[in-house]
């Protein structure tokens, strides 16, 4: 075939890694000599630093997962225990101040009607609704003092997916999948798992990537439905027989590349071509990693699989380690759907003993056990597991059983990879209604991540619209200078710990740029 | 706010959704009154599907393509490509 550009010292075609590779320089130039340094195809004079796969210092973890509660979880009937309200049920609300609620007056004072155990060497207090997390106690780090800016769903849930509350900037999943790359080409970097019973509010513009590369968007499992991936094979009896689509897909990538080269600077073509080699690889790999029918008895067991309440969210908790330990970087699991009736998230306005009773048991064993797989496994220690909700849920009634919205004050946990077990960071005022100690946007919680990774938030950036797009916000960086207390507070403490030197890091900056 | 999906599982729905197969036999049996030769029914379906004709390069990788798979397969090609897909 002739080139069209006769004069180009790239050949006519060629594939992507090695078109980036040339082009060099930024991001996308970081995470690649990441990428090839780990493949082993970075030549070793070239002195590539070992991060343990961080970008910009050395990485403590390598993989997250994001439990999601959708819905909005209270705080104060789970994991922020708070005396005051069990002194003052059934009275009057007064914290002083006056009180808007979401769609509500306040009603009376609400304690937590499971009451509270003492778990683990921590002493932690957790609700007696989710015992299993409470024997997970020591390896939770939990911050009380999480700050919200809307008391709507909608831009609450994207306020946590990415860091803003408005819709279009890339979820915290597609940052990580743009700086870090994938750990297994046979498989998606972002995974998304759904509540089987419908979307949370914003649907999958969730796990969008906002203005990052289209790629880079969480790809959708839903592993409740058969088959569990739409369209993973052609229907039998179809013209389209397997034997077919090397041949054809051959051909599509042929085409699609033709046209790639006329139409240069589009994203969405790459990521359409790298959309198809993908597809190909997850026709093989997707049912072996979903089918969990060759896990033991006992892991079922561990995961809730024999009680009905438990068995869906379980099921995806043991697909997430099965994920996680195929190579995946960034799993996000939800639990709860959209508003319908009866409720089916964490919604409880109406009535939380019910209703949090509910999702609750259905999300404690599941995800005590995922938290005890991995450690028994090794990978909790470079796993961050990362549980949050939109915002939280008042101390008081709405008038009946159930607490209306609290975007003022609620509470995240974090675990594994580079956290400090058995630790409180920021404290809820004596009603959990308002913070007392560290006031926590989730912007410090996904730096911590980031930071854990290897990341450093304020230097992984992306070029959009004439600006330099930073991650989680785009924020100058003396207005949050709060997440490297948050950092500070949880992180583990250990020797091996510790922050590249700046020789490295001009090591790493000129690795990343190919003359 | 971008709200296309463009992942693998977009590419498995335009490769395998009983719906795109069906168009794909559909335009295959369209293209098969048009032309009665694999050359000539390359050349129908992209003038069909892009709105121009196949080079000279895409024609002959395309026609033995046709010969050997079938023309349902190469509708089903067309369906999926950049060109199809994308208007600029």
């Amino acid at each position: 075939m002739k080139s069209r550009y006769p004069h180009s010292p790239l050949p006519q075609l060629v594939d992507r890694r090695s078109f980036l590779w040339r082009l060099g320089g930024g991001l996308g130039g970081i995470a690649l000599a990441d990428l090839l340094g780990r493949e082993g195809l970075l030549a070793a004079g070239m002195g590539k630093p070992e991060f343990n796969g961080g970008i910009h210092h050395m990485a403590k973890a390598r993989r997250v997962v994001q439990l999601f509660m959708s819905g909005a979880a209270s705080a104060v009937d789970t994991f922020d225990y708070k005396p005051l309200l069990d002194e003052k049920h059934g009275q009057k609300f007064d914290p002083g101040q006056k009180v808007e609620l979401f769609q509500s007056f306040p009603g009376m004072v609400m304690k937590n009607p499971w009451g509270w155990s003492q778990c683990g060497q921590s002493g932690k207090r957790i609700s007696n609704l989710l015992p299993h997390l409470g024997s997970c106690a020591d390896e939770m780090a939990f911050v009380h003092s999480m700050v919200g800016t809307s008391n709507v769903h909608g831009p609450a849930t994207y306020l946590q997916a990415t860091g803003f509350a408005l819709p279009g900037f890339p979820s915290a999943g597609s940052w990580i999948s743009y700086g870090l790359g994938s750990l297994n080409e046979d498989l998606p970097t972002f995974v998304v798992l759904p509540d089987s019973r419908g979307y949370a509010p914003n649907g999958p513009a969730n796990w969008g990537a906002g203005f990052l590369p289209a790629a880079h968007q969480g790809t959708m499992v839903r592993p409740g439905t058969n088959p569990p991936i739409f369209d993973l094979n052609a229907p039998p009896g179809s013209f389209a027989t397997a034997d077919k689509d090397k041949a054809t897909l051959a051909a599509i990538n042929q085409l699609n590349r033709l046209h790639a080269d006329a139409h240069p600077g589009d994203s969405r073509l790459d990521a359409r071509i790298s959309g198809y080699e993908l597809a190909a690889k997850l026709q093989l790999s997707a049912p072996e990693v979903l089918d969990i029918t060759g896990e033991s008895a006992e892991t079922k067991k561990l995961y809730g699989l024999d009680r009905k309440i438990t068995e869906e969210f379980g099921r995806n908790c043991l697909i997430t380690r099965r994920l996680l330990e195929r190579g995946v970087r960034f799993v996000q699991l939800w639990s709860g759907a959209d508003n319908g009736v009866p409720r089916r998230n964490w919604d409880s306005h109406e009535n939380i003993y019910k209703d949090h009773g509910e999702m609750g048991t259905s999300m404690d064993q599941p995800t005590a056990a995922l938290i005890k797989d991995l450690k028994q496994r090794d990978m909790l220690k470079d796993t961050i597991i990362l549980w949050t909700t939109e915002f939280g849920r008042m101390p008081c009634t709405e008038g009946g059983g159930g607490r209306d919205h609290n975007p003022h004050c609620f509470t995240n946990w974090l675990a594994g990879g580079g956290i400090k077990g058995g630790v409180t960071y920021g404290a809820s005022d004596e009603w959990g209604y308002m913070p007392a100690d560290k006031p926590t946007p989730v912007y410090d919680v996904h730096a911590t991540i980031l930071h854990l990774l290897g990341i450093d938030h304020e230097k992984l950036t992306f070029r959009h619209n004439g600006s330099d797009r930073a991650s989680p916000t785009s924020t100058a960086r003396s207005s949050r200078p709060s997440w490297r207390n948050t950092v500070a507070g949880l992180r583990e403490r250990t020797p091996e710990r510790g922050v590249a030197r700046r020789s490295e890091r001009q090591t790493i900056a000129s690795t990343a740029v190919p003359a | 706010m971008r709200t296309s999906t463009i992942t693998a599982l977009q590419s498995l729905a335009l490769m395998n959704d009983p719906f795109i197969l069906q168009q794909s036999e559909n335009f295959a049996e369209r293209l098969g009154t048009l032309a009665k030769d694999p050359a000539g029914q390359v050349k129908e379906g992209f003038r069909i599907a892009f709105g121009r004709v196949p080079t000279a390069a895409e024609s002959g990788a395309l026609v033995s393509f046709v010969e050997k798979e079938g023309l349902p397969s190469f509708c089903r090609v067309l369906f999926n490509t950049n060109e199809f897909f994308f208007v600029n």
